[in-house]
């Protein structure tokens, strides 16, 4: 189940049972492509491209905790309410996708924007778990809003004819629109990496953020500059909740659905590492789609039928609990943050 | 529980609301109470269905259907009729709690509704326990005239197996093997192994199964299984709004030339949002009703709907409307709205209202005493053409292809695992 | 002292001892209080008229009062409590209705059952996470009670219905239901089903005052304070919050196991997220620093929720009428209470400004009579 035997770094401090366990998996996925190399190479494939849309899910949420210790509860809801947003773009204004692309996150960050200043603002000095509260109850409102002015049915979008069919990969067939997401994830996420370590911006936000009252001594305007990462990190939610509903449709429960997980991509790839969410939701995205076939080629080899459990919404959650309790900090978390 | 003690309930009840510490704490200010025997003019009826959510598109659209049922009944039997509605979302919980505050705040003499068979079957089970006739409108899941059957609870609507049954032979006809996939809860689970067992016995074969969860969003990693298991055909046994979602998926998998896509309950909403020539996805499906049927009464009902509701007509209305029916004249030709009276008004009672024309179908529809399903007949239908499919005043895009009599796809009584 | 020095010394002795004596079992008297007037104000015709939820906000009373001693006290946030609301429920149900095999157990045996199980999970999970850090304790715990409602999901050995939940023969024998009333016949006694929810509720509710009174729960709150500093005098802190997480959650399951019956069965929603966040969301709503906290937070929580819901579903008059879209919306102004309560004061909730306001009023009213 784990990869801790990438993490060069670590390497020569990696534990026998890390050792073991990597080997474990090796061999047991070896056992399953040898058992059912079709469905193997679907999986892992469809896997990895589910992966890169959890991390883009992720970036936000991964942005505004890793930089600014807030625990944002509501980053699910402005993924809903980017997704929404999305709808009236399209269906009501009768624009089109491109035009909500750019739209609903831009709208997004605003509503990020004035509750920053309204409420989060007071909470950069207290305990994460006074943000998680606070977010918590703004996802509340924001899902009402949603709720009152969208309504609670399911609602959909139609997609630019070019991204609804699928392309041929050889060995397997991918949804397009699935590619599109992988490659506009890349994009992103190399764009959000250069902003933070090679900018300006993104260093004094990481100085503010050790170190406020120096930063500010130096004549940074750090307040702003804290506004505008939250902007980055609601449009960003924003965004990934266009590009998500208009392949699944937009629903009211969207949003809790997906701050869970998105927290456990980030908690797994380890709090304040982008590098570690960007590996943790590739890993989740994988585990998710090749465990069930994994069990399945098991219980055939060993002639258990019973082992052939359908687990995949688990196995999320058995990935955070195993990383959790052996490496608290996860894959690639500083130590001590949070801890 | 039931049976020759109905009066100790009234009395009992009587007692508890006086001794109340804070007296009778009705607001709607009905005047019978629930359950009360003699008189049957002031009827209040509790509708506890699904308003928000997922299915809230069915919940709505089935108390829609209801209240065409209300306007015909008051005008026909000058009876005068209260409808108190309530919103289960999708929890049984919720459901159980509206039950109950509609019987105990509002004296609702008796209740229907319910989208989710999960929510059905613990409503039908309070409602048994209870002593208050319950008509779960839109639930199909077997449990409910199976081990989960009871005195009070009627099921106006086909059942899973009645709709594997019908499809069964279509699908068989069609392709020698079958991947299924199905909703992982009461429905979708009760739907797979009706449709399997109909398969089996037709001599074919199941390859393999994929429990997908309700809701879902990625149907990706289920589709991929489907595609490797060398199946010809897909049963595609998901509910709501999702098959929709998990269609797209399988087009954009590019799986849709290489398979035979059935499935056992088409509801005509789950299509609407699709272009029509996706709309022709499902090679062939099975359907309780839909405006396929084209008798008379149907075409009429089906414009009465298109008038009055949001939505274009399809099954949930109908359902609506059959319930409340089948349940307000149970209580006019009782002339009481006592559990046990109706229930017997309603054993082995043949339907001959309005409700029976709309249904179509020549083998008439009767409620069966041993498990209190309404026997009718089913449908398979199939897409119609583009250029013949019609918008106006309804969407009208599927035609049926065959008609079962209720009797030949119902499961015997002995079969079901029902006792009362 | 009291202004009333003039009228000699024995009453103002006796006033004195009267009063302290109901300082001390301040709490005793407010629970019996909370439950003599739950009933009557909600079910009054002008408030909710719906007797029926008076015993469910008072089970959830004790199950967010239980939650609330791990995170109110022991300064641990579950985000998975509903798990074990669920052990006690669900365990009651297979128990009672005896399905797929199981053994058909009399009701206070099968609710044992569910405390048990509650308590050993709480236990051997305290063990593993306590010590994690508050925001990883938070998502551990939330990852295993979604490994819980995905395990109930599947429908294990056909014992918890899978989706449709334990839902048939689930009453026990000395409770009976007839269209909506629920009565407890004990003896050839027939007694309201309110009544007795309230005896289980005033047993549980003193024995969480006893425990957070206790030095047990002293050191509990010492540990919170300042874990490091417990540490240093002695204290195995540790040990203090595993213990704290195994009575919660073998509160919670009481709790649980009788919500069975009001609720009629187990549902499997009761697992879920939405549970455990309704349940911080109620104890932070409250105040998570005092005792009637989570009284107050769960009151508040469901009584606006079924009040301002039934505004619309009642049509209750001329004025209403306009205001039925909005309060059907009374998640947004919760919502916003909650986040105006967390960013002022988030250990305080409505509870800790009721008493600073019932201060603020005795000494406004003592000075003027003085």
């Amino acid at each position: 189940m784990s990869t801790t035997e990438l993490t060069r770094e670590d390497l020569a401090t990696v534990s026998p049972a890390w050792w073991a366990a990597g080997l474990l998996t090796v061999v047991l996925l070896a056992v399953t492509f040898a058992v059912e190399p079709g469905l193997f190479i679907d999986q892992a494939i469809g896997g990895l491209v589910y992966g890169m849309v959890l991390v883009l899910v992720t970036l936000g949420l991964s942005l505004i905790l890793g930089l600014m210790g807030i625990v944002n509860f509501a980053h699910g809801a402005f993924f809903m309410l980017g997704a929404y947003i999305s709808y009236s773009v399209v269906v009501t204004l009768g624009l089109p996708f491109w035009a909500a692309l750019i739209l609903a996150p831009l709208i997004v960050g605003v509503v990020g924007v004035v509750l920053e200043i309204t409420v989060l603002r007071y909470l950069y000095d207290s305990d994460p778990i006074v943000s998680l509260l606070a977010t918590f109850g703004l996802t509340m409102m924001i899902e009402e809003v949603i709720r009152a002015y969208w309504g609670t049915a399911p609602l959909e979008i139609s997609r630019p004819s070019v991204l609804t069919r699928g392309t041929d990969l050889g060995v397997t067939t991918v949804p397009t629109y699935r590619l599109f997401l992988v490659g506009v994830a890349v994009i992103t996420i190399a764009a959000v990496y250069l902003l933070i370590s090679r900018t300006d911006f993104g260093l004094t936000i990481r100085a503010g953020v050790q170190d406020g009252e120096m930063t500010e001594f130096v004549g940074v305007n750090l307040p702003i500059r804290f506004t505008a990462m939250f902007f980055l990190g609601a449009a960003l939610a924003g965004f990934a909740g266009v590009l998500y509903s208009a392949e699944t449709g937009m629903r009211t429960t969207m949003g809790e659905t997906f701050v869970i997980l998105a927290f456990v991509v980030v908690v797994v790839g380890g709090i304040g590492s982008l590098f570690g969410s960007v590996v943790s939701g590739i890993l989740i995205g994988v585990s998710a789609y090749l465990t069930p076939v994994v069990l399945s080629a098991l219980a055939e080899v060993t002639n258990q039928p019973w082992l052939a459990l359908q687990i995949r919404n688990l196995v999320p959650y058995l990935v955070m609990i195993l990383i959790l309790l052996y490496r608290p900090r996860g894959l690639f978390g500083e130590e001590g943050f949070l801890e | 529980m039931s049976g020759n003690n109905t009066w100790d309930t009234v009395d009992r009840r009587t007692v508890l609301r006086a001794a109340g510490a804070a007296g009778i704490g009705g607001l709607a200010g009905c005047l019978g109470g629930g359950g009360d025997e003699g008189g049957a003019n002031d009827l209040t009826v509790g509708v506890a269905t699904s308003l928000s959510g997922p299915f809230s598109v069915f919940g709505q659209a089935a108390l829609d259907g209801a209240m065409l049922a209300v306007e015909d009944l008051e005008e026909e039997l000058g009876v005068s009729i209260t409808v108190e509605d309530g919103d289960t979302q999708l929890d049984p919980q919720t459901g159980v709690s509206q039950l109950q505050r509609m019987v105990t705040e509002a004296d609702a003499d008796f209740t229907m509704g319910a989208v989710s068979s999960s929510a059905a079957q613990a409503m039908a089970s309070w409602a048994n326990e209870n002593e208050v006739i319950y008509m779960p409108t839109g639930a199909h899941g077997d449990g409910l005239t199976g081990e989960a059957c009871g005195p009070y609870s009627f099921r106006p609507t086909a059942s899973n197996s009645m709709l594997a049954a019908s499809i069964g032979s279509e699908m068989a006809e069609s392709a020698d093997s079958w991947y299924l996939l199905y909703s992982d809860y009461a429905w979708g689970q009760t739907a797979q192994s009706a449709v399997s067992r109909i398969l089996e016995e037709q001599g074919k074969e199941v390859v393999g199964r994929s429990a997908t969860p309700f809701p879902a969003d990625d149907y990706s990693p289920y589709l991929n299984e489907a595609d490797n298991s060398d199946a010809d055909g897909i049963g595609m046994l998901i509910a709501g709004l999702d098959l929709r979602k998990a269609s797209n998926q399988l087009v954009s998998q590019g799986m849709q030339g290489d398979y035979t896509l059935a499935m056992h309950q088409l509801e005509d909403a789950v299509f609407w949002g699709l272009d029509r020539e996706s709309a022709g996805i499902l090679d062939s499906a099975g359907q309780v009703w839909g405006p396929a049927v084209d008798t008379d009464a149907s075409v009429d009902f089906c414009e009465r709907v298109a008038e009055s509701s949001n939505t274009d007509p399809y099954v949930r209305h109908f359902l609506g409307y059959l319930s409340m029916d089948q349940a307000v004249r149970a209580a006019v030709r009782a002339d009481s709205t006592n559990a046990d009276d109706m229930r017997g008004a309603l054993e082995g009672h043949e339907v001959s209202s309005m409700a029976a024309d709309i249904k179509g179908g020549d083998s008439g529809m009767y409620w069966r005493e041993g498990d209190h399903q309404l026997i009718q007949p089913t449908y398979t239908v199939e897409a119609m053409d583009v250029e013949t499919m019609s918008e106006d005043p309804y969407k009208r895009w599927f035609q049926t292809v065959n008609t079962f009599d209720g009797d030949d796809v119902a499961r015997p009584v002995s079969e079901t695992g029902c006792s009362m | 002292m009291s202004g009333e020095t003039a009228t000699g010394e024995g009453p103002t002795e006796a006033l004195d001892r009267a009063r302290s004596l109901l300082l001390r079992y301040r709490v005793p008297v407010g629970l019996v209080l909370v439950v003599l007037l739950l009933r009557p104000v909600i079910s009054h015709p002008l408030l909710l008229g719906y007797e029926a939820v008076a015993a469910t906000i008072l089970i959830w009373m004790v199950f967010v009062a239980a939650f609330n001693l791990l995170f109110g006290y022991a300064g641990l946030l579950s985000f998975g409590h509903a798990m074990f609301l669920g052990f006690g429920m669900y365990a009651a149900a297979i128990g009672v209705s005896g399905r797929a095999g199981a053994p058909e157990l009399p009701f206070p045996v099968a609710a044992a059952v569910g405390i048990a199980v509650a308590a050993t999970v709480g236990y051997l999970l305290g063990r593993l996470t306590v010590e994690k850090g508050e925001i990883y304790f938070a998502f551990l715990t939330l990852a295993v009670a979604q490994a819980v409602e995905f395990t109930a999901n599947r429908n294990p050995l056909n014992l918890t219905g899978g989706s449709n939940g334990v839902t048939q023969n689930v009453l026990p024998g000395f409770v009976e239901s007839t269209r909506g009333q629920l009565v407890v016949v004990f003896t050839g006694l027939e007694i309201d089903w309110y009544w007795f929810v309230s005896a289980v509720f005033l047993v549980a509710m003193l024995a969480l005052w006893q425990i957070v009174r206790s030095p047990f729960g002293r050191s509990l709150v010492a540990i919170r304070e300042n874990g490091d500093l417990a540490r240093a005098m002695g204290i195995n802190t540790t040990r203090y919050k595993v213990q704290a997480f195994t009575i919660s959650a073998a509160f919670s399951a009481l709790a649980g196991s009788v919500l069975m019956i009001d609720r009629y069965g187990a549902s499997q929603e009761t697992l879920s997220v939405i549970t455990s966040g309704d349940t911080v969301l109620m104890a932070v709503l409250g105040g998570v620093r005092y005792f009637f906290g989570p009284v107050a937070g769960v009151f508040v929580w469901q009584f606006t929720e079924e009040f301002l819901n039934e505004f619309e579903v009642l049509h209750l008059g001329f004025t209403s009428v306009d205001l039925s879209g909005v309060l059907t919306h009374w998640q947004f102004f919760l919502g916003a209470l909650f986040v105006v309560l967390v960013v002022v004061a988030p250990l305080e909730g409505i509870w800790g400004y009721l008493r600073d306001w019932v201060r603020d009023l005795y000494v406004r009213v003592k000075g003027v009579a003085e």
